[in-house]
């Protein structure tokens, strides 16, 4: 699942695998960082 | 410092920075005093509880082979503490504030679960020789210490053994940490929380029944989305310290049937229930109907010592035994649907009753009181009926 890498370059040329996989991080690491880090909601799912 | 803010993703990367910096002998060590030193800032009593539980544990269980006596004095006062504080839990503000968050210890169910663990290990004799140090180690990692996942003692002694520098590691620890907050800032926050819920919340005014049930999916999605999200942190975390930590979920909003969804959700949990719960009480009734049910309360009140989490549990096992009786009817009839065409609509069809059964019994936790619980069932059910 968590394995883009491998996935992309079984069936994809290598340099093109890798740039693929550089987009798809900065994508999700600036989408994170135009929606805030700070989570908006508290997280809590054990009360203790 | 909130939990996965900016300045605490700083923290971690420092303290990942430091720890490989330093001398091999220190590593660990550093590690635990970072932990303790978060736990006494953050939370004292944690701090005080666990250092106190981990030394009166170790010295319990130090012995080989290690009497029923001293195993179940252990176990007993690792449960009597649990019990204690969860059992204070409803007496107290239910919302996060100061003085909970102070009285409370932070993530002691999860510590309590490795506690009893290490426990029966030692009692079956199946650890390796170890120190204090080690347990103490154990019992302070930091990546695990707020929402686990609840990692076991033998996995984590032998990668503190035999950890080194790993450069595909440390690339998977960052795609881990990457991926967590994905799941918890993009989809979580934003689009379930954010974009889906305002919706949603416009949608009561003309459908109340549609939105209300909208609104079970988007609270289960969400926990999902945090839960995995927070767990994916945990392991990415762990990775870049060299540790390989036990995954917590597989794709359980999948599960075509409620026992396949308890082997995938907080599996770090349910895995412990099985071996340790399950086994104990099929092995006392011979009956894997009560070994079930047994099963699912434990799981259940785990969470919280409450009427609430009693019903949830005990509702998970009545479904799950159900489900057990059904797939003992068809394996005894040899019962199955083979032809191609028709599988994919009936996968389908279990895996959309089997998350609609799970998100709803969400709604008897997620509610403060059962009048309200039922509120909600009679307003998505009775809706479209009248």
């Amino acid at each position: 699942m968590y394995n883009i890498f491998g996935l992309l370059s079984e069936h994809l040329p290598r340099p093109l695998a890798i740039a693929l996989c550089a987009l798809w991080y900065a994508a999700l690491f600036l989408g994170i960082l135009a929606l805030s880090f700070e989570p908006t909601a508290e997280f809590r799912y054990l009360n203790l | 410092m909130h939990f996965l803010s900016v300045e605490w993703l700083g923290w971690l990367f420092g303290v990942v920075s430091v720890y490989w910096i330093l001398p091999k002998a220190w590593r660990d060590v550093f590690l635990g005093v970072i932990t303790l030193g978060f736990l006494a800032l953050y939370s004292p009593i944690s701090a005080v509880s666990l250092t106190g539980l981990t030394v009166a544990v170790y010295f319990l269980c130090n012995a080989n082979p290690l009497a029923g006596w001293r195993a179940m004095a252990a176990g007993g006062l690792v449960i009597a503490i649990l019990l204690g504080f969860k059992a204070m839990l409803p007496s107290m503000d239910m919302e996060p504030g100061v003085v909970r968050d102070f009285v409370m210890p932070l993530g002691m169910a999860y510590y309590a679960i490795r506690f009893l663990s290490y426990i029966i290990d030692r009692y079956k004799g199946t650890l390796e020789t170890h120190r204090l140090k080690d347990f103490f180690l154990y019992q302070f990692f930091l990546p695990t210490i707020v929402v686990g996942p609840i990692h076991r003692f033998p996995a984590f002694f032998n990668d503190l053994k035999y950890k080194r520098w790993d450069a595909s590691n440390i690339s998977l620890g960052l795609q881990r940490i990457l991926y967590g907050y994905a799941k918890i800032v993009i989809l979580g926050n934003y689009l379930i929380e954010g974009v889906l819920a305002s919706h949603v919340a416009a949608l009561h005014e003309t459908n109340a029944a549609l939105a209300t049930y909208l609104d079970v999916v988007i609270r289960g999605l969400n926990l999902y989305f945090q839960f995995s999200g927070f767990s994916d942190v945990a392991i990415g975390f762990a990775l870049l310290l060299g540790y390989r930590v036990m995954e917590n979920f597989n794709w359980p909003y999948l599960a075509k049937n409620i026992s396949e969804f308890w082997r995938n959700w907080h599996i770090s949990l349910t895995s412990f229930a099985r071996e340790h719960v399950f086994s104990l009480v099929f092995a006392m009734s011979r009956n894997q109907y009560a070994a079930i049910f047994g099963t699912m309360v434990f799981i259940g009140v785990w969470h919280e010592l409450s009427w609430r989490y009693l019903v949830w549990g005990a509702v998970h096992g009545v479904a799950t035994m159900i489900w057990a009786a059904v797939n003992n009817f068809q394996d005894r009839r040899g019962i199955a649907i083979r032809n191609p065409v028709l599988r994919p609509f009936r996968d389908a069809f279990c895996i959309l009753l089997t998350v609609h059964f799970v998100w709803l019994s969400f709604v008897i936790v997620r509610e403060p009181t059962f009048p309200d619980v039922l509120d909600v069932y009679g307003t998505i059910f009775v809706y479209w009926w009248l």
